[in-house]
C-alpha cells in the first residue's frame, strides 16, 4: 500500500492517575484493512480504541485520523462524523425507535432531510438481517439484535472506519454468530475497522494484522497465520494458550 | 455514678416545678401573656428583657395586690383565644377593650386611653384623614382594631403584615402609602427611627382604651388587678410610669 | 379450552391477599367522606370556607407561575452544575448552596424589604406585592429544582453521551436529544413533589402582607375568634389542594414508568 495509513497511531501514551494503561503505542492502519487487538483484560486495549475517536484523551504522542490530529479540539466533531463506533453495551438511545436511532445523527450530523435519513436507515437495518424490527425500542429486542441496531446506526453515517469494542462480549452465545456475521460481510466489503475482540474465529477469518497488547504495551504485531503457528513472544504464547482451550 | 446523677436532676427538676408551682397568696404563680413587639408598651430590650410601659405597669399592679407572676412572650395573633382557653391568666399587651372581645374575656378597668392615628411619609401631604384613603395601600397589623377600623370604615386597600414594624417598614420603602396604628405605638416608633423620615397625621381616630384581659374564670384575679390598678394610680406610681415613656409628649 | 373448564376457572374462589389491601387510603377516604358531609351540611362551615376559600385562588396563582419560572432558572442551573466551564459551575454551585441554606421564610423577607425597595430605588421597577411573592418563591425553589435535574442528567449512563459524541454530535446537541429527553422522564416524579412543597410554602407568603389561603384563615379567626372552626377550615383546603396534586404526580409517576 502506497498511500498513507489512515489511521497513524504514534508513540501514543495514557495513563489514570497512577495507572498506565497505554504504554508508548505505535501503530498504522491502512484504508480497507481489518486491525484486530488482543490480550488480557486490562491491557490497555479499549483505552486504546477509544483514543482513535478521542473518547479518551492521549496524553503523550498523537494520533492522525484521515489527515487531521484528534488533539484538534475543534475539529473532533468532524473527525467523529467519519468514525463509527460499536460499544459492548450497544448503548442504544432508549427513548427512541430502531429506525429513529438511526435517523437523528444523519439529520442533525450529516444534515440529511429526514425522508433521505429513513430510507438509508431502513436499508442499514435490512443489511444487518433486522429489517422488520424497525419499530420496536431498544427494550423489545434482545442483544444480539440491539447490537445489529448499534452497527446499523453507525453504518448509516457513511463512515471511513469502524471502530469495534468487544461488540459480543456482552451477547449470549447463540447470537454471537449473528453479529460477527455482520461484522464479517463489512470486512469483505473493504471497510476500515479496528476491533477489539476475543473472538479467534472472527480473527482468524477476517483480520489482516493482529496486535497483541498486554499491560499497555504492543508486545507483538503480526498476521493470523504467523499467530497461530508460531507466535513471537512468550508472553503471546501464554496468552493464546489460555484463551484457545 | 451516672444513676446517682441522673437522679439527683430529676430531684432538683421535680423539686424546681413543685416550687414555682407555690406562688405567693392563693391565687398561685399568674401566667401573664404578652406581645413584646410593640413598643413602648412592651418590647425586649437590648439585654434581651421584656420591658415597657405596661410590663412596668403590671409589675407595680401586683406588688399592690400581692400576687406573684410570670411573664410569656407569644405572638399577637391568637392571643385572646389562648387566653380564653386558659392558656394564660392574663393578657397585658396594650389591647383595646371591645365588646366582641369582652365576649370572649374579661377587662380589668381601663388604664390607658390610645388611639389610631395614621403615619405617612414626611413628604406626604396629600392624605390628611381617613377619607383621603380610598384606594390607597395602607398597612396595618392583622387583627387589630387599627385593621378592622379601616375595614369596615375606609375603602383602603387594607395591607396586612404579622407585626407593625414590618408594616412601618414598608412604608418607609414606599410599598405602602400609610400605616395605621395605635397613636403612642407610632409616635414611639417615629422618634426612634428619624432616618424612616416618616410623620403622623394630626387627628386621633376611634376612642380606646385599652385593659388587662383576664381569663373569665379568674374572678378572684380580675378583683385583685382592679384593686391593684386603683392603687398604683392613687400612689402616683402610674404618673411616674407614664412619665418616663411619653413625658416627651 | 372447553366451556365447561372455563366456567370452573370463573367459578373458581380468589384468596383475598388482605396485606395488599391500601388500608391508609380506604380509611382517609371514609374519614373524608365523614368530614366532608358535616362540613357541607354545617352553615357555619360554610360560611368560613366561602370566607377564608378565596384565598386560595391567589395561593395555586402563585404557586403555578413560580413554579413554572423555577422550573426554567432550575434547568439552566442544573446544567451548569454539570458543566466543564469553571464559571458556570462556580455560579450555579454558589447560587445553590446559599438557597438551599436559607429558609424560604428569610428568603422572602429578604426579597419583600430589601431587594423589591432596592430594584425600586435604582430601576424604577415596582415589584411590590404579588411580583414579590412569585420572585422570593421562585429563586429559592430554582436550587432545589437544579439539584433534581442534575441528579436526573447524572443518573444517565455515560455509554449514552458516549454514543451521541462517538456518532459526531456537539455535547448541546446530545444534551438535547439524548440526556435531556431521558433526564426528564426520570425526573417528573421529585418534581411534582417540589410542587406540592411549594405549594406549602406559599403560605409564607403571608408576612409580605398577601391575602393567601392562610392570611384569610388568620383574618377569619380575628375577627371572629373561632379558632376551631377557622384553622380546620383552612387546614382542610391546603388538604385538599396537596393530596389531590400528589394524585397527580403519582399518575405522572406512573405513565412515565411505561417505557
Amino acid at each position: 500500500m502506497t498511500e498513507e495509513p489512515i489511521i497513524q497511531i504514534q508513540n501514543v501514551s495514557k495513563n489514570f492517575g497512577k495507572i498506565q494503561a497505554v504504554n508508548d503505542v505505535t501503530l498504522d492502519v491502512h484504508v480497507g484493512e481489518v486491525v484486530v487487538i488482543i490480550g488480557p483484560s486490562g491491557g490497555g486495549k479499549s483505552t486504546l480504541l477509544r483514543c482513535i475517536n478521542r473518547l479518551e484523551v492521549v496524553d503523550q504522542g498523537d494520533i492522525i485520523v484521515d489527515g487531521v490530529s484528534v488533539k484538534n479540539t475543534k475539529k473532533i466533531n468532524r473527525v467523529r462524523e467519519e468514525i463509527g463506533m460499536v460499544f459492548q453495551l450497544f448503548n442504544l438511545f432508549p427513548h427512541l425507535t430502531a429506525l429513529e436511532n438511526i435517523v437523528l445523527a444523519q439529520h442533525i450530523v450529516r444534515k440529511r432531510k429526514k425522508k433521505e435519513s429513513e430510507e438509508i436507515a431502513h436499508f442499514q437495518l435490512n443489511k444487518v438481517g433486522i429489517g422488520e424490527k424497525w419499530d420496536a425500542y431498544p427494550s423489545q429486542l434482545s442483544g444480539g439484535q440491539q447490537q445489529r441496531v448499534a452497527i446499523a446506526r453507525a453504518l448509516a453515517m457513511d463512515p471511513k472506519i469502524m471502530l469495534f469494542d468487544e461488540p459480543t462480549s456482552a451477547l449470549d452465545p447463540e447470537m454471537i454468530k449473528g453479529v460477527l456475521d455482520v461484522m464479517l460481510d463489512l470486512a469483505e466489503e473493504g471497510m476500515t475497522m479496528v476491533v477489539v475482540s476475543h473472538e479467534m474465529g472472527f480473527v482468524r477469518a477476517a483480520a489482516d494484522r493482529i496486535a497483541f497488547l498486554d499491560f499497555g504495551e504492543l508486545v507483538e504485531l503480526t498476521t493470523p497465520e504467523k499467530l497461530f503457528t508460531n507466535p513471537g513472544t512468550e508472553r503471546t504464547r501464554e496468552f493464546l494458550s489460555q484463551i484457545l482451550h | 455514678m451516672k444513676k446517682n446523677m441522673f437522679l439527683g436532676m430529676l430531684l432538683l427538676v421535680v423539686s424546681a416545678l413543685a416550687l414555682s408551682a407555690c406562688g405567693g397568696g392563693g391565687l398561685g404563680t399568674v401566667t401573664v401573656g404578652t406581645n413584646a413587639e410593640y413598643p413602648p408598651f412592651e418590647f425586649v430590650n437590648e439585654d434581651g428583657e421584656i420591658t415597657g410601659f405596661d410590663i412596668e405597669l403590671m409589675e407595680a399592679i401586683a406588688e399592690e395586690a400581692g400576687f406573684e407572676y410570670e411573664l410569656v412572650n407569644t405572638r399577637w395573633d391568637g392571643i385572646f383565644v389562648a387566653l380564653a382557653s386558659g392558656e394564660f391568666d392574663a393578657v397585658i399587651s396594650a389591647s383595646t377593650i371591645t365588646p366582641e372581645r369582652a365576649e370572649q374575656v374579661n377587662f380589668s378597668d381601663p388604664y390607658f386611653n390610645a388611639g389610631q392615628r395614621i403615619a405617612v411619609q414626611a413628604g406626604n401631604d396629600s392624605i390628611q384623614g381617613p377619607e383621603d384613603l380610598d384606594g390607597k395601600k395602607v398597612g396595618v397589623q392583622l387583627g387589630t382594631t387599627g385593621d378592622i377600623f379601616l375595614t369596615d370604615q375606609t375603602n383602603a386597600d387594607v395591607q396586612r403584615y404579622d407585626e407593625n414594624t414590618l408594616a412601618f417598614e414598608a412604608l418607609s420603602n414606599g410599598d405602602i402609602d400609610a400605616v395605621m396604628a395605635d397613636g403612642p405605638t407610632a409616635a414611639d416608633l417615629l422618634q426612634a427611627n428619624p432616618e424612616m423620615n416618616l410623620k403622623l397625621v394630626d387627628g386621633v381616630y376611634t376612642d380606646e382604651e385599652y385593659g388587662i384581659a383576664v381569663n373569665q374564670e379568674e374572678t378572684e384575679l380580675l378583683e385583685n388587678i382592679n384593686k391593684g390598678l386603683a392603687a398604683v394610680k392613687e400612689s402616683g406610681k402610674y404618673d411616674e410610669i407614664y412619665d418616663k415613656y411619653f413625658g416627651t409628649d | 379450552m372447553t366451556l365447561d373448564s372455563t366456567k370452573a376457572k370463573l367459578e373458581e374462589k380468589i384468596p383475598i391477599n388482605w396485606s395488599r389491601i391500601p388500608w391508609w387510603a380506604i380509611i382517609l377516604a371514609m374519614v373524608g367522606l365523614v368530614i366532608g358531609i358535616s362540613i357541607l351540611t354545617s352553615e357555619t362551615y360554610l360560611k368560613v370556607i366561602r370566607f377564608v376559600g378565596v384565598g386560595m385562588g391567589l395561593t395555586l396563582r402563585v404557586t403555578v407561575i413560580s413554579y413554572g419560572i423555577a422550573l426554567i432558572v432550575g434547568l439552566f442551573l442544573g446544567l451548569m452544575r454539570v458543566s466543564d466551564n469553571p464559571i458556570f459551575y462556580a455560579f450555579s454551585t454558589l447560587y445553590v448552596e446559599v438557597m438551599r441554606g436559607l429558609p424560604i421564610l428569610v428568603i422572602i423577607l429578604y426579597t419583600g424589604f430589601v431587594i423589591v425597595p432596592k430594584l425600586r430605588g435604582w430601576t424604577g421597577l415596582n415589584l411590590q406585592g404579588l411580583p414579590a411573592a412569585i420572585l422570593g418563591l421562585a429563586v429559592g425553589y430554582a436550587a432545589y429544582v437544579a439539584e433534581v435535574f442534575r441528579g436526573g442528567i447524572e443518573s444517565i449512563e455515560r455509554g449514552q453521551m458516549e454514543a451521541a459524541r462517538s456518532l459526531g454530535m456537539s455535547y448541546v446537541e446530545a444534551m438535547r436529544h439524548i440526556i435531556l429527553p431521558q433526564a426528564v422522564r426520570r425526573v417528573l416524579p421529585p418534581l411534582g413533589n417540589n410542587f406540592v412543597a411549594m405549594l406549602k410554602d406559599s403560605s409564607l407568603i403571608s408576612v409580605i402582607a398577601l391575602e393567601d389561603l392562610l392570611q384569610r384563615g388568620r383574618l377569619y379567626v380575628s375577627r371572629t375568634y373561632r379558632a376551631f372552626e377557622g384553622y380546620n377550615t383552612v387546614a382542610l383546603l391546603y388538604l385538599v389542594m396537596t393530596l389531590g396534586l400528589s394524585l397527580v404526580v403519582r399518575y405522572i409517576e406512573r405513565r412515565s414508568q411505561i417505557d
